[in-house]
């Protein structure tokens, strides 16, 4: 008669996916180990305990066949792959994440509204601490969208804000909030550096990273982003108009579709 | 306290388990590395999208350890200069510069004996003079003129090398400032530039000043 072993190393033999071997082997002793000794607490002799144990781990053949079906090679390869795949990969991403810190990258992706209203932001050019000496003269809520290269541009606010000067000379600025989105989350949103400014003042000045000299007004063209995803981006444009009272300022871009939205401000706003 | 137990997952659970995290971590590597591009067609298509432009071409494709990994690419009169990485992903964007000038000119750093231009002159040819005057650290005053005929790298692309005057044994004072220059050791005090333009008849099509280097190339 055949020992445990024996009966061991053929139900293994049976099994292809050589990996689970050791974890099934270890399994079928517990099993048996365990069973002996029930029937040694009853009252058998461990040869007999043994005998009797054996037998009702039932045919090595059988059980094997079973076990290797269980045990199925080209899931147990895919397994594994995955596993020293999702290995790698968690390394790569600590390794980028932490050690080359481009964690950065994604913080800087997503932003989220600080304020509930474009106004609330207040002249967002001037820092912080100088915001509340800027007073609004006029907002505009507009309803301008167009489609650009596939992302949907829109423009729905624009302010005009005033600080006096020591002298008590008034500064005019201007903010207008500009969103671009798309659906194409690998895409930054639309740089619109090149966009220029005209206005009824009869001027037209240029972004200073474009390279060209700023004639006088304005000063300060810059985009600030407020609200960022993947898929979204709010930014609000800032220009000081200096002491010109303008009645209509113009945004244009002179793309390969080049488009443009005028900003009217209220009669009698300087009155 | 109740202690948090998993649930046990069978071996198909786990493959679906680990699968998922590999797409999670892989999204989370390729969003930090700005979600490289596969090809540089599609990051010309990418670059151009950005400045809300479309029908740009490839003029000319930097690769190599002066210029660094760099796309010039053209639309109508102007220019995009991409930056990108190879990665294991793919090519990872970088800045893009926008250039809307008839005739722009960039260093690597302040070194003039190397000068890429970019022009929205249809030339098949091109010729740069440079004139110098450099300072040395003694105070002795390098004047030299250069002239080079431009490496055609593209449609508006072309890059003027310099060759310098003196020999290698030479000791005078000019040849010694001379190869400081070429060596990146003294940049030039003073220069003015012009590039001249030929058909592929060889006829004069144009000649142009360069009122401005870009020094910062690499600080975009």
């Amino acid at each position: 008669m055949k020992n445990y072993g024996q009966w061991q190393a053929e139900v293994l033999n049976c099994i292809r996916f050589k990996p689970d071997r050791p974890a099934i082997e270890k399994e079928l002793t517990d099993h048996y180990m365990d069973h002996v000794a029930d029937l040694e607490r009853i009252g058998y002799e461990r040869k007999l305990a043994e005998e009797r144990a054996l037998m009702a781990m039932g045919d090595a053949a059988e059980v094997g066949r079973g076990l290797d079906r269980a045990h199925s090679p080209a899931l147990g390869w895919l397994w594994q792959a995955s596993r020293v795949l999702m290995i790698i990969m968690l390394v790569a991403l600590l390794w980028f994440g932490i050690v080359e810190g481009f964690w950065t990258d994604i913080q800087t992706d997503i932003r989220f509204a600080e304020h509930e209203t474009y106004r609330d932001y207040g002249y967002v050019g001037a820092s912080e601490e100088k915001r509340h000496l800027y007073t609004l003269v006029d907002e505009v809520f507009l309803h301008w969208e167009e489609e650009r290269c596939g992302y949907d541009l829109s423009v729905p606010y624009a302010a005009l804000w005033m600080s006096p000067m020591s002298d008590g000379t008034p500064i005019y600025y201007l903010t207008v909030v500009l969103i671009s989105e798309d659906l194409r989350f690998w895409d930054e949103a639309p740089y619109l550096t090149p966009m220029t400014i005209s206005t009824d003042w009869g001027k037209t000045w240029y972004p200073p990273d474009v390279g060209e000299e700023l004639p006088q007004p304005p000063s300060h063209f810059k985009f600030y982003t407020v609200e960022k995803t993947p898929f979204h981006s709010t930014r609000i444009l800032t220009a000081c108009l200096n002491q010109v009272h303008t009645q209509w300022v113009e945004l244009n871009y002179d793309g390969s579709d080049p488009w443009s939205v005028r900003i009217q401000w209220e009669e009698g706003i300087y009155d | 306290m109740k202690q948090l137990r998993f649930p046990r997952l069978n071996r198909r659970q786990r493959i679906a388990r680990n699968l998922a995290v590999t797409a999670a971590a892989l999204f989370l590597i390729a969003w930090m590395l700005d979600f490289p591009a596969w090809s540089k067609e599609n990051l010309v298509r990418r670059a151009e999208r950005q400045y809300l432009l479309t029908g740009s071409t490839l003029a000319y494709s930097a690769e190599d350890d002066y210029w660094g990994h760099e796309l010039y690419i053209r639309n109508g009169e102007r220019f995009l200069v991409a930056r990108y990485s190879p990665t294991f992903l793919g090519l990872s964007p970088g800045w893009t510069h926008y250039i809307d000038q008839p005739l722009y000119c960039t260093t690597h750093w302040y070194n003039v004996t190397d000068i890429l231009a970019l022009s929205a002159m249809d030339a098949l040819a091109a010729e740069m003079t440079v004139g110098l005057r450099v300072k040395n650290s003694d105070g002795f005053w390098l004047e030299e003129t250069y002239q080079t005929q431009g490496q055609r790298l593209g449609e508006g692309v072309f890059r003027f090398v310099m060759e310098p005057h003196y020999e290698e044994n030479d000791d005078s004072a000019a040849a010694q400032t001379e190869r400081k220059l070429f060596a990146e050791e003294l940049v030039a005090n003073e220069w003015t530039i012009t590039v001249r333009y030929y058909s592929e008849t060889g006829e004069l099509m144009g000649e142009e000043p360069v009122t401005d280097l870009d020094h910062d190339h690499w600080a975009w």
